[in-house]
C-alpha cells in the first residue's frame, strides 16, 4: 500500500521536506517555490516521493525536482541513491525510455540568416529523421550482431560508421559509452526491436527543435559552451526507443519476482527492485547500460542527419556552419557514482528518472573543455516558449547526488490537453508566432500544447536559486519537429 | 450490461495514460482490456462491446501464466502490445477459454490497423502502477496505466 498521511513542510524559499513517517526510511526533499507547490500537490507525485523513501538502502533523502509530476512508481523528476550493499536497483526508477536525454548542437548561423530557409529546413528535417508512432528506418536495418555492437560501443559505433565527428564523443556524458554493458542480458525481443529504430525520433514528447540563443545570463560559461546571442541551435530529445522499453519491461517481470524472493516490501508494484549485490541486479545493470549506449548512438545518428540537413539547405558544410556538439546528457538512468554521504565519500547507485546529471566545475567526468564552468545541462521547455542551458554546480553535487531538473514538467494530462486544444489550430497559432511545427500526428501536437506544461522559467529559476544548477542562456524556438 | 457488455474509458493521469474497464465477468474483463488497449492505440478515448466487430484476419493461440490475476492482466496486454509493435496487428476479437487467478488461455484474432482505424499513439509499455483488478458487486473492474 502507498504511504498515506504524508505532510509537506517548508524548509526555505526553494526547499520543502516530506517528513519521514510510517514505512519511510528517510525524508523526502522537494525543490520548489511557493508558486510551483500547488501544481505539484494536484496529483500523486508527492506520495510517490514518499513511496520511494521506503525502498531499502536509500541514502540521503528521496529527492524531487521542481518539474516533478506523477509518473508510474517513481515520480518523474525524482532522484534516489542507494547503498551498493544494502540498497536496491529498480527499473521503475530509470523508466521505460532508458537514457532518454537531450543533446544540443550550436552553430555560427544567425537566426536572422536562417529565417528565410526555415520552412525548407523543417521540411527536410521531417523527411530525413524518421519520427512518429513506431518510426523506423527502411534504409537502415541492423543485424542482431550490429545491434550488439551498438549496445557495447554506443555513440562511438555511429562515429565509426561515419555518423558524426570524433570530437563529438568527448562531449557526451560518459563519452557516449557506459562501461559494463552486457548484451547477453538483453532479450531477443529487445534486440529485434532495436534493429530498425536506431536513428529515429519516436513520438510523444520527443522532438528536434531548431532555435536560437535568445538571452545570455553567464557570458563566461556561454562562451565556453560556444553559445552566442542570436545564433542558431538544435536540440535533439529522444532515447533508446523500443529496445529500451523492452529491456525495462523484461526486467520489471524479473524484479517483481526478485522483490518477493528478497522480501522487499513494495508501496507500488512498479517500484519492484532487487538488492544491488544480487544476480538480478547485475543482469539488469548490464542490459540497462546496453540500452543507454543504444540511446547515445541513436542521438548521435540523428545529430548527423541534422548536420546534413542544415548543410543541404544552407549550402555549406556542417564544419563551416560551426555545427558542433555542445553536449549530450541523459535524464533517465541509473549509475554507480561516488558521492559524499554523511560526510564520507562512497559509491552509490543514483537513479535519475526525469532528472539530469549536474556535475560541478573541476569534476573529472566533466569534459576538459568545460571543466572550468561545469557540466552543461539542457532543460527544454514546451514547444511554444523557451528552453534553458545551465551548468552543474557544487551545490548539486553536495545536495542532490549531482542532479538537477530535466524539463518543464507536465501540468495537464494528455486527455485534458486535448480538450484545451479542441477546436484550435495549434500549428497555425504557433506559426503566427514565428514557430514552424512539423509533426507526424496532430494528436501529438494537441497533447503537447504549451499550456500542458509548467512554465520552464519557473522551474529553472528554482534550481538556480537553490544552487543545484546555474543559468547560462535561454534558447527560443524557431521550428519544432514532433513525433 | 449484457453478457458481453463490457466498456472502457481513459482516465486522467498527468504523465501517462490510464484506462478503467468494467465487465460482467473476469473473462470479459480480459477481453475488454484487450479491446481497450487496441482502442487507445487507435486514438480512441472510450469504447464498448460492439454488435458487429471488425473481423479478424489472423488468429493466434495464446496461453500465459502469472502469480495473480493483476500481473496476469498486465502480461496479457504486454503480449498483445508486442504483437502490435512487432507485426503491426491490432486485436479485434478474443475467445478466451480459460481465465483464472493464474492462467489465461484462448484464441486471439488480429487485423491490420487499417481495418479498424489508424495507429495514432505509441505506447511504451503496460505498467504495474495503480494496477487494480477487483470484483465490485456483480461487475469486474480493472485499472491499468500505460506509459506513453
Amino acid at each position: 500500500m502507498a504511504v498515506e498521511g504524508y505532510r509537506l513542510e517548508k524548509i526555505d524559499d526553494y526547499r520543502w521536506r516530506v517528513p519521514r513517517i510510517g514505512p519511510m526510511l528517510t525524508d523526502g526533499l522537494v525543490f520548489a517555490d511557493a508558486e510551483l507547490i500547488p501544481h505539484i500537490e494536484r496529483d500523486k507525485s508527492l506520495q510517490q516521493v514518499a513511496n520511494v523513501a521506503c525502498l531499502p538502502g536509500i541514502q540521503g533523502p528521496s529527492i524531487a525536482m521542481p518539474d516533478i509530476h506523477w509518473g508510474y512508481g517513481f515520480p518523474i523528476g525524482g532522484v534516489a541513491a542507494f547503498d551498493l550493499e544494502e540498497g536496491v536497483i529498480s527499473p521503475g526508477g530509470v523508466g521505460y525510455d532508458i537514457n532518454c536525454g537531450v543533446r544540443l548542437l550550436r552553430s555560427e548561423v544567425t537566426a536572422q540568416d536562417l529565417r528565410p530557409h526555415l520552412g525548407k529546413l523543417m521540411d527536410l528535417l521531417y523527411r530525413n529523421v524518421p519520427s512518429g508512432v513506431g518510426s523506423s528506418r527502411s534504409d537502415l536495418r541492423l543485424g542482431v550482431k550490429q545491434v550488439t555492437e551498438v549496445l557495447l560501443k554506443g555513440a562511438a559505433w555511429a562515429v565509426k560508421q561515419g555518423y558524426g565527428w570524433a570530437e563529438d564523443l568527448e562531449r557526451i556524458e560518459a563519452g557516449g559509452r557506459i562501461e559494463g554493458a552486457e548484451p547477453d542480458y538483453v532479450s531477443q525481443r529487445a534486440l529485434e526491436r532495436g534493429r530498425q529504430q536506431v536513428g529515429t525520433l519516436g513520438s510523444g514528447n520527443h522532438f528536434i527543435e531548431v532555435g536560437y540563443v535568445g538571452e545570455v545570463y553567464d557570458e563566461v560559461a556561454a562562451a565556453a559552451l560556444g553559445l552566442a546571442e542570436g545564433t542558431v541551435t538544435a536540440f535533439i530529445h529522444s532515447g533508446s526507443r523500443g529496445l529500451g522499453y523492452q529491456v525495462c519491461d523484461d526486467y520489471l517481470k524479473t524484479m517483481l519476482r526478485a522483490s518477493e524472493k528478497y522480501g522487499i516490501v513494495l508501496q507500488d508494484r512498479q517500484l519492484c527492485a532487487a538488492p544491488l549485490p544480487s544476480d538480478e541486479a547485475r543482469r539488469y545493470l548490464g542490459a540497462m547500460r546496453g540500452a543507454a549506449n543504444y540511446a547515445f548512438c541513436n542521438r548521435q545518428m540523428m545529430a548527423h542527419w541534422v548536420r546534413e540537413t542544415f548543410s543541404e539547405v544552407l549550402r555549406q558544410s556542417a564544419e563551416r556552419l560551426g555545427l558542433r556538439l555542445v553536449y549530450d546528457v541523459a535524464h533517465n538512468i541509473a549509475k554507480i557514482e561516488t558521492h559524499k554521504v554523511d560526510g564520507r565519500e562512497k559509491q552509490v547507485c543514483v537513479h535519475r528518472k526525469g532528472a539530469t546529471r549536474a556535475f560541478p566545475p573541476g569534476h573529472s567526468e566533466v569534459p576538459a573543455t568545460y571543466r572550468q564552468v561545469g557540466q552543461p545541462i539542457f532543460i527544454p521547455g514546451d514547444m511554444g516558449r523557451y528552453s534553458y542551458v545551465l551548468v552543474g554546480t557544487q551545490g548539486a553535487y553536495d545536495e542532490t547526488f549531482g542532479s538537477t531538473c530535466h524539463g518543464a514538467g507536465r501540468m495537464m494530462s494528455r486527455k485534458q490537453a486535448k480538450r484545451v486544444a479542441k477546436g484550435r489550430a495549434i500549428v497555425r497559432e504557433l506559426e503566427d508566432r514565428g514557430i514552424l511545427i512539423r509533426a507526424a500526428s496532430r494528436a501529438t501536437v494537441d497533447e503537447e500544447i504549451s499550456e500542458a506544461y509548467k512554465d520552464v522559467k519557473n522551474v529553472v529559476e528554482v534550481v538556480h536559486h537553490a544552487g543545484i544548477g546555474k543559468m547560462v542562456a535561454q534558447l527560443r524556438p524557431l521550428g519544432v519537429l514532433k513525433g | 450490461m449484457g453478457d458481453a457488455g463490457w466498456r472502457w474509458r481513459t482516465i486522467e493521469h498527468t504523465g501517462d495514460l490510464g484506462i478503467e474497464v468494467e465487465a460482467p465477468s473476469l473473462e470479459q474483463l480480459f477481453v475488454a482490456g484487450a479491446h481497450a488497449l487496441a482502442g487507445v492505440l487507435l486514438g480512441e478515448e472510450a469504447g464498448a462491446a460492439a454488435s458487429e466487430p471488425v473481423k479478424a484476419t489472423v488468429w493466434r493461440e495464446l496461453a500465459l501464466e502469472g502469480p495473480d490475476r493483476e500481473v496476469l492482466l498486465v502480461d496479457w496486454l504486454r503480449e498483445l502490445l508486442y504483437v502490435q509493435i512487432s507485426e503491426d496487428l491490432v486485436l479485434v476479437e478474443a475467445e478466451l477459454g480459460e481465465v483464472g487467478e493464474s492462467r489465461v488461455a484462448g484464441r486471439v484474432g488480429f487485423a491490420r490497423p487499417s481495418a479498424a482505424g489508424c495507429v495514432e499513439r505509441e505506447l511504451k509499455a503496460v505498467t504495474y502502477h495503480e494496477l487494480e483488478v477487483s470484483q465490485r458487486g456483480e461487475e469486474w473492474f480493472a485499472r491499468i496505466v500505460f506509459d506513453i
